[in-house]
C-alpha cells in the first residue's frame, strides 16, 4: 500500500502540489486525473523519490521513505516499484532488448540468457516480440509506450506508475494500452497507479479515480460511480467544462 | 541604486557558490564511485573508445602542426651565435612541458567535453536520466565515472601520443627551416632531457584528463531544458573547461617547478 500524506511540493515561487493525500491499495488500478501543468507528473515523481517533497510523508508498505538516500531508494523503494514515462524516457543509444535488460545486470545475477529470456518475455507480454534488435527512434510513439512498459515489468514491480500512457495514441492504441494495463494488473497482480486525462481509459481501467486540483486531491470516488459525483470540479472536468479554471 | 547593485552581486555570487557546491558534489560522488568500477567495465571501455580512440585523427593533425610550427618558429628566432642543434633542446622541452599537454587539452576540451556535456544533456532533457534512476542505477556511476576514469587514463597516454609526433614533425620542420640534422636534433634533445619533463606531460594530461570529463559531465547534468539548454550546456563545458585547462596548467606548472 502506498499512503500520500499532506504532500507539499513548491518550484522557486510556484506552489505545486499544496496538501496532497491519497492511498493506493494493493492490487487496485487507480487514476488520477487532472488538468495539463496541475502537477501529475510532479506527483509521481515524488512518489518514486525523483524528487524530494517540501513536506509531508509517503509510506510504502509502512516505510516512510521522504527522507531516504538514493542508495536507499535504490535498494528499498525502487526494486518494487516502476515507472513509465510520459514520453517513453527510453534510452536511445541502446536497442529495445538493451533498455528491458540493463537494470536486470546491475540488480541481480543474472546469466545473459536469464536476461534475454525475461527480455522476450517482457515484449511478449505487451505484444512486440519482433523488435527486441531496434532501436528506440525507430519505433512508432505506441511502440515506444509499450516498450516503456516492457521495460517496467522486465524488474516484476508490484507497483507501477504509469504517467499518461494513452496521451498522444489513437483510439485502437490507446485500448491495446488499456487493455495491457488492465492484464498486467489481473494477471501478475501489479498495483497501478495511471495519470490520465483520458475520462475513456479511465472508465475502462479504473478501480477508483480521484482528481487533483490546485494542488489537492479535492475529490476521489469508485470509477463505476463517477458520473455520479456531486463535486462540482469534478463533474466539470470529466464533461469537458470549459468554464473551469 | 548601490542597493540593487549590491543585490545582484550578492545574487551572482550566491549562484557561482551553489554552482561550484555542486561541481563539487558531483566530483566527489564521482571519484568515490571509481570503487564501483568493475561492475561497470563495458561503460568504462565505451567511453575509453570514445575518448581515446576516435580522439587520436584530430591529435594527429594539431600535433604535427605544432610541431611544425615550433621548428620554424624557433628556427628563426635563435640567434646566429647559438649552435643550431641546439634547437632540438628547445623543441622537446616546449612540447613535453607545455605545447603538448596544453593543446591536446584544449582540442580534447572542444572535442570530448562538448560529446559528453551534449550527450548526458540530451538524455537529462528527455528523462532519461530520471529512467535510470527509477530502475536503481545511479547515474553518476553509470555515466560520469565511466567517464572519468577513461579520461584519467586515456587522456595522459593521448597527451604522450601528441609530444611524440610534434617532436618528430618538430625535427622535419626544423630540417627544412635551418637544415638541422637528425644527429644534431637528438644532440640536442640529450643535451636537456630530464626525466621530470615527461612526467610534467603526464601529470598535467592525467589532471586535464578530470577537468576535461568532470566539466563535460556536470554541465550535462545541470542541463536546463530543452534543445537549447543542451546546446548551452555544451558551451559551457566547452568554455570552461577551456578557461580551467589554462589555470590549471599554470597551477601546475609553478607547482612543479618549486618541487623538481
Ligand atoms: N523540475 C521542475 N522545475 C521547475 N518547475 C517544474 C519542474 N517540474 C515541473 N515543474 C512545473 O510544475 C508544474 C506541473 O508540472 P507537471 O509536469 O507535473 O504537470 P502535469 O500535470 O503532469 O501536466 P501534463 O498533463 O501536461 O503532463 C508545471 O507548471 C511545471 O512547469
Ligand atoms: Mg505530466
Amino acid at each position: 500500500m502506498v499512503e500520500v500524506k499532506q504532500l507539499k511540493k513548491r518550484f522557486d515561487r510556484q506552489t505545486i502540489l499544496d496538501g496532497v493525500d491519497l492511498t493506493l491499495r494493493d492490487g487496485e488500478v487507480l487514476c488520477i486525473i487532472g488538468k495539463s501543468g496541475t502537477g501529475k507528473s510532479v506527483l509521481l515523481k515524488n512518489i518514486i523519490g525523483l524528487l524530494k517533497p517540501d513536506n509531508g510523508t509517503i509510506y510504502i508498505d509502512g516505510e516512510e521513505i521522504t527522507q531516504l538516500t538514493e542508495d536507499e531508494l535504490n535498494t528499498r523503494v525502487r526494486t518494487k516499484m516502476g515507472m513509465v514515462f510520459q514520453y517513453g524516457a527510453l534510452w536511445d543509444s541502446m536497442t529495445v532488448e538493451e533498455n528491458i535488460t540493463l537494470a536486470l545486470k546491475f540488480r541481480n545475477h543474472f546469466t545473459h540468457q536469464e536476461r534475454k529470456k525475461i527480455a522476450q518475455e517482457s515484449l511478449e507480454l505487451v505484444g512486440l516480440s519482433h523488435i527486441a534488435k531496434e532501436y528506440p527512434d525507430e519505433l512508432s510513439g505506441g511502440m515506444k509506450k509499450r516498450v516503456a512498459i516492457a521495460r517496467a515489468i522486465a524488474m516484476k514491480p508490484k507497483y507501477l506508475l504509469y504517467d499518461e500512457p494513452t496521451t498522444g495514441l489513437d483510439p485502437v492504441l490507446s485500448n491495446i494500452i488499456n487493455d495491457l494495463i488492465i492484464k498486467l494488473n489481473r494477471e501478475l497482480g501489479i498495483t497501478s497507479m495511471v495519470i490520465t486525462h483520458d475520462i475513456n481509459s479511465v472508465e475502462k481501467i479504473a478501480h477508483r479515480v480521484g482528481m487533483l486540483y490546485q494542488g489537492k486531491i479535492v475529490h476521489m470516488c469508485d470509477a463505476k460511480d463517477m458520473w455520479h459525483q456531486d463535486n462540482e470540479i469534478f463533474n466539470k472536468f470529466i464533461h469537458g467544462d470549459t468554464q473551469l479554471k | 541604486m548601490i542597493k540593487k547593485l549590491i543585490t545582484t552581486i550578492g545574487h551572482f555570487a550566491a549562484l557561482y557558490f551553489q554552482q561550484l557546491g555542486r561541481l563539487t558534489i558531483l566530483s566527489v560522488q564521482s571519484f568515490l564511485a571509481i570503487r564501483k568500477a568493475p561492475r561497470y567495465l563495458s561503460q568504462i571501455i565505451d567511453a575509453f573508445v570514445y575518448i581515446g580512440r576516435y580522439s587520436i585523427p584530430i591529435i594527429i593533425i594539431t600535433s604535427a602542426f605544432m610541431g611544425l610550427v615550433l621548428g620554424v618558429q624557433i628556427g628563426t628566432q635563435i640567434s646566429p651565435e647559438t649552435p643550431r642543434w641546439a634547437e632540438g633542446g628547445l623543441i622537446l622541452r616546449a612540447i613535453l612541458l607545455e605545447m603538448g599537454p596544453v593543446v591536446t587539452g584544449l582540442i580534447l576540451a572542444g572535442r570530448v567535453s562538448s560529446g559528453i556535456a551534449s550527450e548526458i544533456g540530451a538524455m537529462k532533457v528527455t528523462e532519461q536520466i530520471d529512467a535510470l534512476r527509477t530502475t536503481a542505477i545511479n547515474p553518476v556511476e553509470f555515466l560520469v565515472m565511466p567517464r572519468l576514469v577513461a579520461g584519467m587514463i586515456a587522456i595522459p597516454v593521448l597527451v604522450i601520443y601528441a609530444d611524440t609526433i610534434a617532436i618528430f614533425s618538430g625535427f622535419v620542420s626544423s630540417y627544412f627551416t635551418i637544415d638541422l640534422t637528425w644527429t644534431g636534433f637528438v644532440k640536442g634533445m640529450r643535451h636537456v632531457f630530464v626525466a621530470t619533463d615527461v612526467y610534467t606531460s603526464i601529470i598535467k594530461g592525467f589532471i586535464f584528463g578530470i577537468a576535461i570529463t568532470l566539466f563535460g559531465c556536470y554541465f550535462g547534468m545541470e542541463t536546463g531544458h530543452g534543445a537549447r539548454g543542451v546546446g548551452k550546456a555544451t558551451t559551457h563545458a566547452v568554455v570552461w573547461a577551456s578557461i580551467i585547462i589554462l589555470i590549471l596548467d599554470y597551477i601546475i606548472s609553478a607547482v612543479l617547478f618549486f618541487i623538481w
